[in-house]
């Protein structure tokens, strides 16, 4: 559980972290669906303290992207 | 601690719930005119923390809150044991919202109107269900530009919903339904904190994850208090408790119960009490002194709002309390669980737990800002919950009088005739690609192939001979929903169907299920098919594992199954055979 957003993203989806990577997207995840995204958004806020616009979470297509909206927004050590 | 409690932990926690549970009950069907699935943990911890059970929750489709309550079991609610009923405004009367927001002059009368027959409808559903109903109200209208920092639209606007809610409660009835203050609860926290423009606009989920908490935990609490027998008896210490200071100790003159710390907490306290009194709760005294003192004290106080003529039973006197509190259920002729026990001490609180534990003890908090609201905090007391009394009385109202409130709602057939329905069917062009590619590649649910395309490859298809494709936008007295529907169809050319149409792609937004759309698209675009090239019409239905809501489509519109796979069924409708268009609907063509 080195990985604080894999972690996150395995308790937002309910799957193991071993099952998730840096590609994983809702293609290739069925539990990652609209209604798991819309979740998503509030644990990332509440776990990193940032603020998400509609256009931060379109850009989050895959967890590898995820990382790299909240590097932008300056959350270190990701 | 935000406000919404730790989403994260309670999403897990409900996880591990659900995990360790066989066989989930109650079943709860939430019947909601938004998204409102991220309630679902909330909803389920708490109820598991107050009363152990493991809720199976479901969710109906939504904004289907008309058409759910006018045939229940055409939507699957019939086994349901509890039903929540949620909406707002402005997703069920969108379009007149709408005009009402543009100063048409009779759009109150259309909203006011439309939530009496909402409110109908729903004691149309709890007449002919075995299951329990809660309804909420409807909060005040949010988004859509609304400023809510403009005090006269706010003013107009929570006059408009106050309206439509007391209408909604007016066709509610007599009916045995529970009522939730969904409207109260956005106040308490604030209108624009309650609102997440984000997800309403991205999927339809308007409450943010603080308030999809509350509202998931308020519908628990609603539940759980439910199975408390509401109390009866009231039954009170004195010293420390209804003033401040010990007899025994400071003598009658330094008791403190007038306008002035600390006691104006314990005055505040008598208030709320006597209140509860005259709702019809017998209160008590249990109090450790001689009985004299105690009377010259409700006599002589300074502030005092309970008089000895508003106690029922007194036990005044130095032995133990727990004895004394028992006789006073016996001489109220009350059981043990009909009782509440409040008093400041520790000992007398824990004697009480251990000796009579079905007595509902609540301990004078030290903090005395909470004492004031120390009774109506456990909700022990609300009178928005329907006792079994009530519930007994207004079912044998309703048996008697051969189901009033289901004659009062309308029928499933009127509420679609009043619906105005307009289904346009478009043969797709340039326009409208965009939108027709975002549908192919969303809809999951109705969608008899799930086949993905492109934009580019649906233009393809939209400039060749070979192949069709209709689009359905459509219209009602709620509201406009644009292009909800797409057909695909090629020339046949199989060995089964030589000729005529292969359907390829149909699909639906979920958004206008429930009103017979369906139906009319597939009747008009068989039709508009036929008029290019006569003849049988193919199609098919592949199992994406997501699509099992249209398996049976094809055969509940006449078309013969032809090819069986696991998994895939082809169909043909015969050349001599139409799709009936429902009558409620006007189709139109361009």
């Amino acid at each position: 559980m080195s990985d604080r957003l894999i972690s996150l993203f395995a308790d937002g989806l309910g799957v193991e972290a071993a099952e998730l990577s840096d590609d994983t997207s809702p293609e290739n995840t069925s539990e990652w669906d609209s209604l798991a995204s819309m979740s998503l958004v509030s644990l990332i806020e509440d776990e990193f303290g940032v603020e998400l616009s509609t256009r931060d979470i379109m850009k989050m297509q895959t967890i590898g992207l995820a990382r790299s909206v909240l590097t932008t927004k300056g959350v270190d050590g990701l | 601690m935000a406000a919404g409690g730790d989403a994260r932990a309670t999403l897990t926690r409900w996880r591990t719930i659900l995990r360790d549970t066989d066989q989930p009950s109650p079943r709860l069907l939430v019947v909601a005119s938004y998204t409102a699935q991220p309630i679902t943990e909330h909803l389920g911890v708490r109820l598991s923390e107050t009363t152990g059970d493991v809720v199976d929750l479901s969710f109906a489709d939504y904004n289907q809150v008309f058409q759910v309550c006018l045939d229940p079991v055409a939507h699957g609610v019939g086994d349901a044991d509890e039903i929540v009923i949620l909406w707002r405004l402005e997703d069920v009367f969108e379009r007149d919202i709408h005009a009402w927001g543009n100063g048409e002059t009779d759009a109150t009368g259309r909203v006011v109107d439309g939530a009496r027959s909402l409110g109908a409808a729903v004691a149309g559903l709890a007449a002919q269900i075995g299951g329990r109903v809660i309804a909420a109200d409807a909060p005040t209208p949010i988004g859509f530009g609304l400023d809510h920092g403009d005090p006269d639209l706010v003013t107009r606007l929570t006059g408009l919903q106050w309206a439509a809610n007391r209408a909604f409660d007016d066709g509610l009835g007599d009916a045995p339904i529970e009522r939730l203050r969904v409207a109260a609860l956005q106040h308490a926290v604030g209108t624009e904190a309650t609102f997440d423009r984000r997800t309403w606009l991205m999927a339809r989920q308007p409450n943010t994850q603080p308030f999809n908490a509350l509202l998931g935990r308020s519908i628990a609490d609603l539940i759980a208090a439910r199975t408390d027998v509401p109390p009866k008896v009231i039954v009170l210490d004195c010293d420390d408790t209804l003033w401040s200071g010990v007899i025994a100790d400071d003598g009658i003159g330094a008791l403190q119960c007038s306008d002035a710390f600390p006691g104006f907490a314990h005055r505040s306290f008598q208030i709320a009490v006597q209140r509860l009194r005259h709702q019809g709760v017998l209160l008590a005294i249990a109090s450790k002194n001689d009985p004299e003192p105690v009377e010259e004290a409700f006599a002589t106080v300074d502030g005092m709002v309970l008089t000895a003529d508003d106690i029922a039973a007194r036990r005044v006197t130095w032995d133990p309390k727990p004895p004394g509190v028992a006789d006073i259920a016996a001489e109220l002729n009350v059981g043990l669980d009909s009782l509440v026990f409040v008093d400041d001490s520790d000992y007398e609180i824990g004697s009480m737990r251990t000796q009579l534990p079905d007595v509902r003890s609540l301990q004078v908090p030290s903090n005395l800002e909470a004492l004031p609201d120390l009774l109506a905090e456990t909700g022990w007391f609300r009178m928005m919950r329907v006792t079994d009394d009530d519930r007994v009385r207004t079912e044998r109202m309703i048996a008697e009088s051969g189901r009033t409130s289901a004659a009062t709602a309308m029928s499933q057939a009127e509420f679609l005739d009043s619906l105005s329905l307009t289904v346009r069917l478009i043969r797709v062009g340039a326009g409208e690609i965009g939108r027709v590619a975002q549908l192919v590649n969303k809809t999951n649910q109705f969608n008899c192939t799930a086949i993905r395309r492109s934009e580019q490859e649906i233009a393809e298809l939209v400039g060749s001979d070979a192949t069709s494709v209709h689009a359905i936008a459509v219209d009602d007295r709620f509201g406009e929903y644009g292009i909800v529907g797409v057909v695909i169809a090629e020339r046949a050319s199989s060995a089964d169907v030589p000729d005529g149409w292969d359907l390829d792609t149909v699909l639906m937004s979920c958004r206008v299920l429930g009103r017979g759309v369906e139906s009319a698209m597939l009747g008009a675009v068989v039709a508009d098919l036929r008029e290019r090239t006569p003849g049988p019409i193919a199609a098919r239905y592949v199992d994406s594992g997501r699509n099992h809501l249209v398996r049976e489509l094809f055969p509940d519109h006449g078309f013969e199954p032809i090819d069986d796979d696991a998994g895939s069924s082809r169909f043909v409708l015969p050349a001599d055979r139409r799709v009936e268009i429902p009558g409620h609907i006007t189709v139109t063509v361009t």
